[in-house]
């Protein structure tokens, strides 16, 4: 995953299809919808730990996308601009709901793709890294997974949370080491620290 | 270089497998590190395989939604939504349109709508006077307070049962349009209820889980047989909604049968 270096921007039909969906081809919105629905879900229920308002707020970003691509820069990057977006709903919705703590959802699915979750070890500590990630803090937990499973830079990361490159570098520093912290007996319980 | 210094250069990696040459040289020396390295390497795996539901039914009605002729509209409102209300695409479909397309297909059937005549008020019509009309308004009712797949699974079953039951009262004598509204109903509670749910049973106690697919598997192969029968008497106009009454059903047996056979269980 490229973590230190801008990430790898869609492939070289993304730019026409966003050029067809400015120009107001829904079919062309539409792919990029299909392109990028999945990852925007999957980090927005990490953020909100709530299915349907994960749904929700990928709903809003992309129809914020639709109506504002107007706005985008052709050539840059669609994927960071997608994910700020989603980021500002998300924490429109929080000062919304005025939300501290929620439960874990009860509707967790595991993956649909291959994991490491095929053993009962592994599936315990899968289970273990998902509430440990659960309990960081929204802006660790966000910049985290941003540059972990969307293989985001810190600077892209920055950029759609609204902060430097620095904090983002930070958070993500701290949200790895909190972690590691939390996790080291159930990711390899016969190894000891030394 | 010590341990706690290696360990949190470590974690300012951006890659890593991307290591410096003293960080190298320092894990050559010690295993501690190396070992930690490789933690902290799985809990990167984790975190690239940390599960999230199955968003697909919300990503169709949305794509649907843009393919659509006319504004792109969202029927679900977020202030009329709890979190205890998982069934989405569901209850996306089965709106109060859709409740009184049932409403006018079931009322047709067996004469109501003829109390109904110009002048009367639409509510005298549109309450919930017919039987399948109430089960329907219940069943959306306790799938929003459900809590878990096996509940919703229980509850789509029921409610396909229940259309199910009600076609085969009415495919003889009702209009064609008002079957196919039942049909629809029909597909659409087997596609995001029935299956929607069974999938989701994959993360509940193996026995428990099979037991549930099993009795899914039961209750379409038992639509599949009837709606055979059914078009065996049924007349022509009819035929169209017993199809598409038998292709959901066997649509939804296709994805049970995988769902089994494919060790999600």
């Amino acid at each position: 995953m490229p973590r230190d270096q801008e990430a790898i921007p869609g492939d070289a039909g993304e730019t026409e299809r966003i050029e067809a969906a400015r120009a107001g081809d829904r079919a062309a919105f539409a792919a990029l919808v299909e392109a990028y629905w999945d990852r925007l879900f999957r980090w927005l229920f990490h953020l909100t730990r709530d299915r349907h308002r994960a749904e929700d707020l990928v709903q809003e970003t992309f129809l914020k996308a639709l109506a504002g691509l107007e706005s985008f820069r052709p050539g840059s990057n669609f994927r960071a601009w997608l994910f700020r977006i989603g980021h500002n709903n998300f924490v429109n919705l929080k000062r919304s709901e005025k939300r501290t703590k929620q439960t874990m959802p009860e509707d967790m699915a595991a993956p649909d793709r291959g994991s490491p979750g095929d053993t009962v070890a592994n599936k315990e500590a899968l289970d273990a890294v998902t509430a440990a990630v659960a309990d960081l803090p929204p802006d660790f937990r966000s910049a985290l997974l941003l540059h972990v499973q969307e293989g985001l830079s810190h600077r892209e990361v920055a950029k759609i949370l609204g902060t430097t490159e620095e904090t983002a570098r930070w958070r993500v520093f701290k949200a790895r080491q909190k972690l590691m912290s939390v996790l080291d007996p159930e990711l390899t319980p016969n190894n000891k620290d030394g | 270089m010590t341990c706690d210094v290696s360990r949190n250069r470590l974690l300012a990696l951006p890659d890593l497998t991307r290591l410096t040459d003293d960080l190298r040289a320092h894990l050559a020396a010690c295993e501690a590190c190396t070992a930690w390295l490789v933690r902290a390497k799985q809990l990167d795996l984790s975190l690239v395989n940390l599960p999230a539901p199955n968003s697909d039914d919300a990503k169709t009605a949305f794509l649907e939604s843009l393919a659509a002729d006319g504004p792109i509209i969202r029927t679900i409102p977020r202030s009329d939504r709890t979190q205890a209300f998982s069934f989405v695409a569901l209850a996306r479909r089965l709106d109060w349109r859709v409740v009184s397309g049932l409403a006018a297909s079931v009322a047709v059937g067996v004469g109501i709508w003829g109390l109904s005549g110009p002048g009367k008020k639409v509510a005298e019509v549109a309450g919930p006077k017919h039987e399948l009309l109430a089960q329907s308004v219940d069943f959306v009712t306790s799938m929003s307070t459900a809590t878990n797949p096996q509940d919703r699974t229980r509850l789509s079953m029921t409610m396909a049962g229940d259309l199910r039951d009600e076609v085969k009262e009415l495919y003889t004598v009702a209009k064609a349009e008002d079957l196919n509204k039942l049909a629809d109903l029909y597909e659409r509670v087997v596609k995001r209820g029935l299956i929607g749910q069974s999938r989701e049973l994959a993360r509940i106690p193996v026995q428990e889980r099979h037991a549930l697919w099993r009795e899914v598997q039961a209750h379409l192969a038992a639509v599949v047989q009837d709606a055979s029968e059914m078009q065996a008497k049924a007349p022509p106009p009819a035929l169209p909604s017993l199809a598409k009454i038998k292709k959901a059903a066997l649509d939804g047996q296709a994805v049970v049968n995988n769902l089994i056979a494919n060790g999600r269980g």
